[in-house]
């Protein structure tokens, strides 16, 4: 007895499990979600936005198993995001971002401006300065990109990822236009907005720093290679001879070696630049010719003379191996997070 | 002493090039090893790079920067203990690189 109870109760829950957890739609709502579907899509390419989100709606509810149900479901739900002002302000920009010719129409745009002015808060907005600031750029006006961009990124409002797009387009736009600073300040401004932005800008600003620096020491040196070589003149026996005493044969292999033999190793590998290895070995060159310019102009001097003599011209080497690394393949500095 | 001839420069200078160029060689190892691990080339079936030619090649080019050196240091020290020196770190630095970093 005991065991035909228990075999009943197996019995039961196998069936209970095997039933469908909610019930198959009939064919008549099948096709009521088949309709609602066909009638949301229509509304939709006819920008008819608030009886496309109800159609959807009603097609997901009708047959939740439908073959479009996922399409359905997504296309409700960005809608839904994209609702304020009872859809007038996307119906507004959808006119003019579905159709390219209007997109390079000044008048258009400028008009379109006018209008986002008013449009509510919410995702249409930053979406609508987004296609502004993409036009002005494409029509060759970056500078009033400017400002819409900025209003995407301050807007509080509107979608994270339309913010953290809008501002990584910002920087790049800064940065074209040559005021780094601006882009900088832009990134800082939402340091965890576009994180990779941010790292980038900085690391444009920091080697636009040492670019600064290493001119400026390097143009030092070259003020003191001047003196040094009037100076030193008559010691050499005359300007004449001035090339000989600041380039032994020595120095000059030694440079040659070093720029042109590291260029024909970078040619081997087959991938890199050699033209920073070449820059460099002229570089070291001519700090050379300084350091010896200036001991011959000013004398060999004592123990700390010459020290600070050797510090500054090895700093002039590493600033003239910046240089000839960042202006010609700068991609070599990030190997050294720089 | 005397100072050395154009030809023994020459030939310190590439003594201290090659001592130099195992140095390097070992340096690059360790730094290889250390920042930038490669898979084993035994288990790879075909690479693009021989990471060893590489390397052997920017070792040899370092032993020819430090070559102009060894021969600038020949005209001023003529002893070339600073050579007994820089060939006995280079032997140290291999054995160690051979034994700790294969």
């Amino acid at each position: 007895m005991r065991r035909a109870a228990s075999a009943l109760a197996l019995g039961a829950i196998l069936l209970s499990a095997a039933a469908p957890s909610h019930a198959e739609p009939g064919p008549e709502a099948r096709v009521t979600a088949q309709q609602s579907f066909d009638r949301a899509e229509q509304a939709f390419q006819a920008e008819r936005f608030a009886e496309a989100l109800a159609a959807y709606r009603e097609a997901v509810a009708a047959d939740p198993s439908a073959r479009f149900v996922l399409t359905a479901r997504a296309r409700a739900a960005d809608l839904a995001a994209h609702a304020e002002g009872d859809f007038a302000p996307l119906a507004r920009l959808s006119i003019v971002r579905r159709d390219p010719t209007k997109l390079r129409d000044r008048a258009v745009i400028e008009a379109l401006a006018r209008d986002v002015a008013a449009f509510p808060p919410g995702r249409v907005r930053g979406e609508a300065e987004l296609v502004i600031a993409d036009a002005w750029w494409r029509l060759g006006e970056p500078r009033r990109a400017v400002g819409p961009l900025e209003a995407v990124v301050a807007d509080e409002a509107g979608d994270r990822l339309t913010r953290s797009l809008a501002l990584g387009e910002l920087a790049r736009l800064q940065r074209e236009l040559g005021d780094l600073d601006a882009a900088l300040a832009a990134v800082e401004r939402f340091p965890d907005l576009a994180p990779a932005a941010r790292n980038e800008v900085r690391k444009l600003v920091r080697r636009g720093r040492l670019r600064t620096t290493a001119i400026a020491l390097l143009a030092a040196l070259g003020v003191v290679g001047l003196t040094s070589v009037v100076r030193a003149t008559p010691r050499v026996g005359g300007l004449g001879e001035i090339p000989r005493a600041l380039l032994p044969p020595l120095a000059v292999a030694f440079s040659l070696y070093l720029g042109g033999a590291a260029a024909v190793l970078v040619r081997l590998r087959g991938d890199g630049d050699p033209r920073p290895f070449v820059w460099l070995g002229l570089g070291v060159l001519a700090v050379f010719a300084v350091a010896r310019a200036w001991r011959f102009g000013w004398g060999v001097g004592g123990p700390s003379a010459r020290a600070a003599r050797g510090v500054i011209c090895a700093a002039g080497v590493l600033a003239a191996a910046f240089l000839a690394v960042e202006r010609t393949d700068a991609s070599y500095l990030e190997s050294l997070g720089l | 002493m005397s100072a050395p001839r154009p030809a023994e420069r020459l030939l310190l200078a590439g003594a201290s090039g090659l001592a130099a160029a195992v140095l390097a060689y070992a340096a690059l190892r360790v730094v290889e090893r250390a920042f930038f691990p490669e898979p084993n080339p035994a288990l790879l079936i075909w690479s693009e790079r021989s990471t060893f030619l590489w390397r052997a090649q920017e070792s040899l080019y370092a032993g020819g920067l430090a070559a102009f050196g060894g021969y600038a240091l020949a005209g001023r020290r003529p002893r070339a203990r600073w050579l007994t020196a820089l060939i006995a770190t280079a032997v140290s630095a291999l054995v160690l690189v051979a034994l700790l970093a294969p």
